[in-house]
């Protein structure tokens, strides 16, 4: 499902963020990726994400290279990902529905088809009664379960969230991790990039762990590795 | 690309107009300000060709006196010669004795007292030779120059009624105009930039996340172009009411002095070139502006 091969990333400034990354997530899997503040995790989502280019190297996605994918492919790669991030990146002037809608909308989909499945979304992240409502009328929580409805409403294959918690309480965090595992049971690969060592511990999942650039630990069912073992 | 997709981003763009009233107003200030100076300078340059057309459309006069004395024979060598001119379109011909007796019924105090010899001088005989292009003056002239029969006085070839002139000032007014217009273009589009610019500052974070969840930059661009589009059309509906409600009162008041000014057919004009313009700068500018935004 997602293939990383010999990754470099090296940033102009000098910083060394990704150095030689290999690494295999498979389908249906639910993956930490773990590390402290500038250890490249978040690099790599971005070069998940065709953010960033790699310097060297390969990373597949379904089998299909996507260092190689031109510019005007990547909206499709995109549309194949949900992505969640730690400021929830909703759309401010659109209500709830309409920040859900607003992905189905740019893959083309129908007014009907989306009439259908936003409320299914919306349901399954417990914020059908709050479609009306604004960004800034909502929790932290509940704009991140908004981001979440928005990420898999095109039933994307792998969900990425990106510090999901990092502005989340415990109580919401933890909601949200439910969640996520929740859409990982369905079938959906879920990355999830933190720094929650605790979150980490309790759900026992694969745990990637990243220090300087370089991947150090990758374990199956596993909890938070202390991010200074490397060194 | 659906029905959906297209009400979806006029939706889009009226809404974001709606919760962005602050830039629109200036988007649309700034809009109005360069149309109305565009509309200025481009009813100068319209009564300016106003002017050479109608200028080109008048017949123009030379006139040409006959050398002092001139005999019968000579004045019918001068006639002969203005037949084969095609450049002449008709000419009219007055004797020395014509002049003369025209000037005493008009004014007889002026020559009341002459001796003869000197009203002889006074009315030469002459042509007076009407051509229809502004380009044949210069060839008429040149060629009555060449005629012997003709007087080689500094007063002996004169062009009476002549256009050329006010065709010339019009044209250099033309010219500058057209400069100043091209100048007032590049300098909207400019602006238009910028308020777009503004505008895209404040929405950049939406366009990222419309970039995160796989809207291709055409989806991005559509609303913002259409944003664009119903700015520069509500610019020029203002421009269009403001320069009609002073432009034509305006000339209306000084057209009777001013008889060459125009103002019948200039709103068609100025509203096709004031539409192409805004739209054109719209598109343009929106989708210039946006590239910084969209690569992400």
């Amino acid at each position: 499902m997602i293939r990383f091969e010999n990754v470099y990333k090296t940033y102009a400034t000098g910083v060394e963020a990704v150095k030689n990354a290999n690494l295999e997530i498979d389908k249906g899997e639910f993956a930490f990726i773990v590390g402290s503040s500038g250890s490249g995790k978040s690099t790599m989502i971005k070069m998940l994400l065709k953010e960033l280019e790699p310097n060297s190297g390969r990373i597949y996605i379904n089998g299909a290279d996507i260092t190689k994918l031109p510019k005007n492919k990547v909206p499709n790669l995109r549309r194949s990902m949900g992505v969640v991030f730690q400021d929830f990146r909703l759309l401010e002037d659109k209500n709830v529905y309409e920040n859900v809608a607003y992905a189905m909308r740019v893959i083309g989909a129908g007014k009907r088809a989306i009439k259908r499945q936003v409320p299914n979304v919306l349901s399954l992240v417990g914020l059908l009664n709050k479609a009306k409502a604004y960004p800034n009328e909502l929790s932290g929580g509940e704009q991140q379960r908004v981001a979440v409805a928005r990420a898999i409403v095109n039933n994307p294959v792998i969900l990425i969230a990106d510090e999901p918690t990092g502005n989340l309480d415990a109580e919401n965090a933890w909601e949200i991790m439910s969640l996520l595992n929740d859409i990982n049971r369905r079938g959906t690969t879920v990355v999830v990039v933190t720094h929650a060592k605790d979150i980490v511990d309790k759900m026992e999942k694969r745990v990637i762990a990243i220090d300087k650039g370089v991947i150090y630990s990758d374990i199956k069912r596993g909890g938070y590795i202390n991010e200074h073992k490397y060194n | 690309m659906s029905i959906s997709t297209i009400s979806y981003w006029f939706y889009d763009a009226i809404n974001s107009m709606k919760k962005n009233k602050k830039n629109i107003i200036i988007s649309v200030g700034t809009m109005v300000t360069t149309m109305v100076i565009i509309a200025i300078t481009f009813a100068v340059i319209k009564n300016a060709s106003y002017i050479i057309e109608q200028r080109r459309g008048m017949e123009s006069r030379i006139l040409a006196c006959a050398v002092e004395g001139a005999t019968e024979e000579q004045i019918a060598n001068i006639k002969s010669q203005l037949d084969n001119m095609e450049e002449v379109a008709s000419y009219t011909y007055q004797s020395s004795a014509d002049g003369l007796k025209y000037a005493l019924e008009k004014d007889p105090i002026l020559v009341e007292g002459l001796p003869e010899e000197m009203l002889a001088d006074l009315f030469p005989a002459r042509f007076s030779i009407s051509f229809s292009e502004i380009e044949h003056e210069d060839i008429i002239i040149e060629k009555l120059r060449t005629m012997p029969e003709i007087g080689k006085g500094k007063n002996d070839i004169v062009a009476a009624e002549s256009a050329k002139e006010a065709i010339r000032q019009a044209k250099i007014y033309q010219i500058l105009c057209t400069v100043l217009l091209m100048f007032i273009i590049e300098l909207s589009v400019v602006l238009i930039i910028n308020s777009t610019k503004l505008m895209l500052y404040a929405k950049r974070k939406e366009i990222s996340i419309m970039k995160y969840v796989g809207a291709t930059d055409g989806f991005i661009k559509v609303p913002f172009i259409i944003e664009s589009v119903i700015i520069s059309i509500i610019a020029v509906i203002i421009t269009l009411i403001l320069f009609s409600a002073v432009y034509t009162p305006i000339i209306e008041t000084i057209k009777t002095d001013m008889s060459f000014l125009n103002c019948d057919g200039i709103l068609g004009s100025l509203t096709m070139m004031l539409l192409a313009i805004g739209i054109g700068v719209g598109v343009v500018g929106s989708s210039v502006s946006m590239n910084k935004y969209l690569d992400v």
